[in-house]
């Protein structure tokens, strides 16, 4: 794997910091789409964190098979094709580099890649930067989610009073009971995740939020994502969601670079991790 | 402000058994450094080659397919330099302060590096798109042959992305308030700085991209080539070539998401033949002169 660090100059390497480590967004090379992770490496470096971009397999300028289908790669990396080199990566860089753990993150699939592997970064991984997470499924993946479920509601009175009252042709006919019936399962069940989500990866997710690891998640404003996401969080426990702070960039779009986004997306991103990690930081760039 | 470290710079690429070096280069006056990786022949080089890459979200669209060229490149026996423009990717400085005269710097630079390493050697140019305009022009002067994929004038080349730039912006953000291409150009010509895929063009580039024309080496003897592409406008030669080579089977490869490789070998092998005739006509000018 290729990759590039941004070190902070006269940085006391002894000092067990904090770095944020970058994945591809999809097949982008490291710099990512406009270079948006060159300029918040950049920005984050001047305050003080070591910035880390790496290009995955086959991506970039690292070595392996280039993938000639990008979304073979997405179906792959959804199988944990990736997995254990970035948790590989993620040691390697916390030794030679004395870090005390990381941050994790990226644009689009780069975010959903470091929540793939929270379990296993252990006591390594001490936050998530996700720009954009894209964290549906891919086609085939959720075909099988949908005949999974469709499985299983044979065998659980909780689905089967999701069916009942949902938007499909076998609902109609529970209308008259249908606000009885919600009722009934809004007290037993927690929210849900929607059908296309990747249920392993969220749960990775939701388990690791629940230790106290901090995510910062900036999404385009009212795009589809904002509220996609925003689903995905609602089902995490409601007195652990504190530790996620979404930041919303106005009149933006998927790769964050319309408009002032790349600025914003880095203020956001200075400002949660100087605040996150306060004695890792250096304010305004002072003592640089 | 911050250091970028260059240790843990070199390495063996495994399908390929060569060697991949990446390192800085200082270019110009301003303090600029340019991220240029040298792909090492395997065995005895015949030659080397500087691969031009585009500029803007060409160059994100681009780069795997040069990276797949080098290697192919130097496992047959050529090494090659490939490199970001300042500004740009890798290298260090911000876009709005470079325009299309400083990047032909660079790639000036790299032929250095490579003329350096390969005293008697012929050296080539390959370019594609941007990196093809301004290899042209700097094939003028320097490059044993060269190679040109996709060619295209400066200020149509901007033009191009502006306007594949909107198309996105429509299609990402179908609500927003957004400017004409024509609306836009005003504003550059006026000054401002536009952020155009995130890369901030300023009135500078603008301005210097009308001066940059792609260039037919005339009555040239140096071996050059052009490469056309599916579905993309013919180079403007100003008559038939012998030298001018369509490329059928190979679409835009460096516009197609989510993919951004060239799908076939098609493109490396039309390089590597060109490279094997401009080695084979270098030694043969050499024994001539001998």
């Amino acid at each position: 794997m290729v990759g590039t660090v941004h070190v902070p100059a006269g940085a006391d390497p002894e000092c067990g910091r904090v770095g944020l480590l970058l994945l591809n967004g999809g097949p982008v090379p490291r710099a990512g789409s406009g270079d948006l992770s060159a300029y918040l490496s950049d920005r984050l470096a001047e305050r003080g964190v070591p910035c880390f971009r790496f290009d995955l397999q086959g991506l970039g300028e690292s070595t392996g098979p280039s993938w000639s289908d990008g979304d073979q790669f997405w179906r792959k990396a959804q199988r944990g094709y990736n997995d254990a080199a970035v948790v590989e990566l993620v040691e390697y860089l916390c030794e030679r580099f004395k870090l005390r753990g990381i941050m994790l993150g990226g644009l689009c699939a780069g975010g959903v890649l470091s929540l793939r592997v929270a379990r296993s970064l252990g006591p390594r991984l001490l936050g998530f930067v996700l720009l954009e997470p894209n964290i549906r499924a891919s086609p085939a993946v959720t075909r099988m989610e949908k005949f999974r479920r469709l499985v299983s509601r044979l065998g659980s009175l909780d689905e089967l009073l999701a069916m009942m009252t949902g938007t499909n042709r076998y609902a109609r006919l529970f209308r008259p009971i249908q606000p009885q019936l919600r009722r009934i399962l809004e007290r037993r069940t927690p929210v849900r995740l929607p059908v296309d989500a990747q249920k392993g990866t969220v749960s990775q997710w939701r388990q690791v939020t629940c230790n106290g690891v901090p995510s910062l998640i900036v999404v385009a404003q009212d795009r589809d994502i904002d509220h996609y996401i925003e689903n995905v969080v609602s089902t995490f426990p409601q007195a652990k969601r504190a530790v996620i702070r979404t930041v919303r960039i106005p009149n933006s779009n998927h790769i964050l670079l319309a408009e002032d986004s790349r600025q914003r997306t880095g203020d956001a991103l200075c400002a949660w991790v100087m605040e996150s990690f306060p004695g890792h930081t250096v304010v305004d760039g002072a003592g640089l | 402000m911050y250091s970028i470290t260059a240790d843990d710079c070199s390495f063996v690429d495994p399908a390929t058994g060569t060697r991949e070096e990446i390192r800085y280069l200082d270019v110009g006056d301003d303090g600029g450094q340019i991220y240029l990786v040298h792909h090492h022949a395997r065995g005895k080089a015949r030659g080397g080659v500087v691969l031009c890459g585009s500029i803007n979200a060409d160059r994100e669209g681009c780069l795997r397919t040069l990276v797949d060229i080098a290697r192919e490149l130097a496992f047959n026996g050529f090494d090659v330099v490939r490199f970001d423009y300042r500004g740009i990717g890798e290298s260090t400085g911000d876009f709005d302060d470079y325009c299309f005269s400083d990047w032909m710097q660079d790639i000036e630079a790299c032929i250095g590096v490579l003329r350096e390493k390969l005293p008697g050697l012929p050296v080539g140019l390959w370019g594609i798109r941007a990196g093809a305009l301004l290899a042209s022009e700097v094939f003028r002067k320097a490059g044993d042959g060269a190679l040109f994929c996709a060619p295209m004038d400066g200020q149509p080349f901007l033009q191009g992305i502006l306007r594949r730039s909107l198309v996105n912006d429509m299609l990402g953000r179908p609500n927003a308030k957004r400017s004409s291409r024509e609306a836009i150009i005003a504003a550059l010509e006026s000054g401002e700085l536009v952020n155009v895929d995130g890369y901030a063009w300023s009135k500078r580039l603008w301005q210097d991209a009308a001066t940059h024309r792609f260039v037919v080496p005339a009555d040239d003897s140096r071996p050059w080539q052009v490469v056309d592409f599916t579905d993309f406008p013919r180079a403007n030669l100003g008559g038939e070539h012998e030298s001018h080579r369509r490329l059928s089977s190979v679409g835009r490869f460096w516009e197609a998401t989510p993919t951004r490789v060239a799908k076939d070998s098609s493109l490396r092998d039309i390089t590597l033949a060109w490279l094997v005739s401009m080695s084979d006509f270098c030694n043969t000018i050499a024994v001539t002169l001998l």
